[in-house]
């Protein structure tokens, strides 16, 4: 297996393990074992593990909890190499045994009592970075010429920047903000514009209150759907229904025209109408 | 009783407070997609906005729940937004 073929399966084992549950976390963790003893590897582990003793490097390590859940730390040695070689060990020996990784993570990466949450702390912050400085040092002795994306990223073709944008919407206070910050997570702009038009010229139709929010929202829905990517799946019911959503551009833009020519006469219906009965 | 009530009262307004300070805008995140440190990173992030606008009311007990179910959901976004991201490399 070519060098970048074996690092771009590693950095996939890392990944699935990172978005792992407590029921799937072992299958990735085993696989990142089973291709960090990969032949071509042996040489490299070999001289990372060179006089290193696991065992003696848990037992001390143990010694710094108190009574404390999750209160011991790992003593790790100052020296770089060392460090990578005892990280090579205790991966190895979880993906022996997934069980072990339940307990070391809790005593050693304790964060809150799901399980899960230590095992995900356990990635973050142990097998994420030794998977990055693993390949760093495996490269630097293979001296192999690859581009520096590529040594980032487990030699991947290309570097996939995202854009998630985090917004909360705790109430059933829909506001233009909102929307706006929805429909710039858009995928495709032009729906993305044609909404962000549209919850405008609702806005600014002069139409009573209660109208303009139920509008509105109704807005934000379609625009929540429309923020999130095309459904992975080439046919069916639901990509059928996003695409007839953002294909229909066009039409939100000539009733976002239609509200601005006609917001007054359809304010005043609104008006008549919701007087005559009470609303 | 009059006692409990009050504080029961105090958590809610407090909760309350809590939740208007989250609403809108939290912020934006950029990764790598291909890059699991990346992707640690910007989950970190998201972490430390959410501790940042909330994180003072954690031991409100309505509060505190809403922090580890809204760090949780976008944890899952940001790992969702990633796959979704490779898959679209990988079409490329």
């Amino acid at each position: 297996m070519s060098s970048d073929r074996l690092f771009a399966e590693i950095n996939n084992a890392v990944l699935d393990l990172q978005a792992a549950q407590f029921q799937t976390y072992e299958r990735p963790l085993k696989r990142l074992a089973q291709l960090l003893n990969h032949p071509d590897l042996q040489a490299y582990n070999e001289e990372l593990k060179k006089g290193l003793d696991l065992d003696e490097f848990i037992n001390r390590s143990q010694g710094t909890g108190g009574s404390m859940v999750g209160s011991s730390r790992l003593i790790w040695p100052d020296d770089q190499r060392e460090v990578l070689g005892l990280q090579l060990l205790l991966i190895e020996k979880l993906g022996q045994e997934p069980d072990y990784a339940v307990h070391f993570s809790f005593q050693f990466f304790y964060s809150g009592r799901k399980v899960i949450a230590s095992i995900r702390s356990l990635t973050g912050q142990l097998i994420i970075p030794f998977a990055r400085d693993y390949k760093t040092f495996v490269l630097a002795k293979t001296n192999t010429q690859i581009d520096c994306l590529g040594a980032s990223n487990g030699g991947a073709k290309s570097q996939t920047i995202t854009n998630y944008g985090i917004f909360v919407m705790n109430s059933q206070n829909v506001s233009m903000e909102n929307i706006q910050n929805l429909v710039q997570a858009s995928p495709d702009k032009a729906i993305g514009n044609a909404l962000e038009a549209l919850a405008t010229a609702i806005a600014e139709a002069g139409l009573p209150e209660e109208k303009s929010t139920e509008m509105l929202e109704q807005v934000e829905v379609l625009a929540e759907q429309a923020s999130l990517a095309p459904p992975n799946r080439k046919m069916g019911i639901v990509k059928a229904c996003w695409t007839q959503l953002v294909e229909n551009a066009d039409g939100i833009a000539k009733v976002s025209n239609l509200l601005r020519e006609h917001g007054p006469a359809l304010a005043g219906f609104f008006e008549t109408t919701f007087s005559k009965f009470g609303m | 009783m009059l006692k409990g009530f009050d504080r029961l009262q105090r958590e809610l307004e407090e909760a309350q407070r809590a939740m208007d300070e989250l609403d809108g805008d939290i912020g934006v995140v950029n990764f790598d997609a291909q890059d699991p440190n990346s992707i640690e990173v910007a989950i970190q992030s998201v972490s430390q906005m959410i501790d940042e606008r909330i994180g003072r009311y954690a031991s409100n007990q309505f509060v505190a729940p809403i922090i580890e179910e809204l760090k949780e959901k976008y944890r899952e976004g940001i790992l969702q937004k990633a796959a979704e991201a490779r898959l679209e490399g990988e079409k490329d």
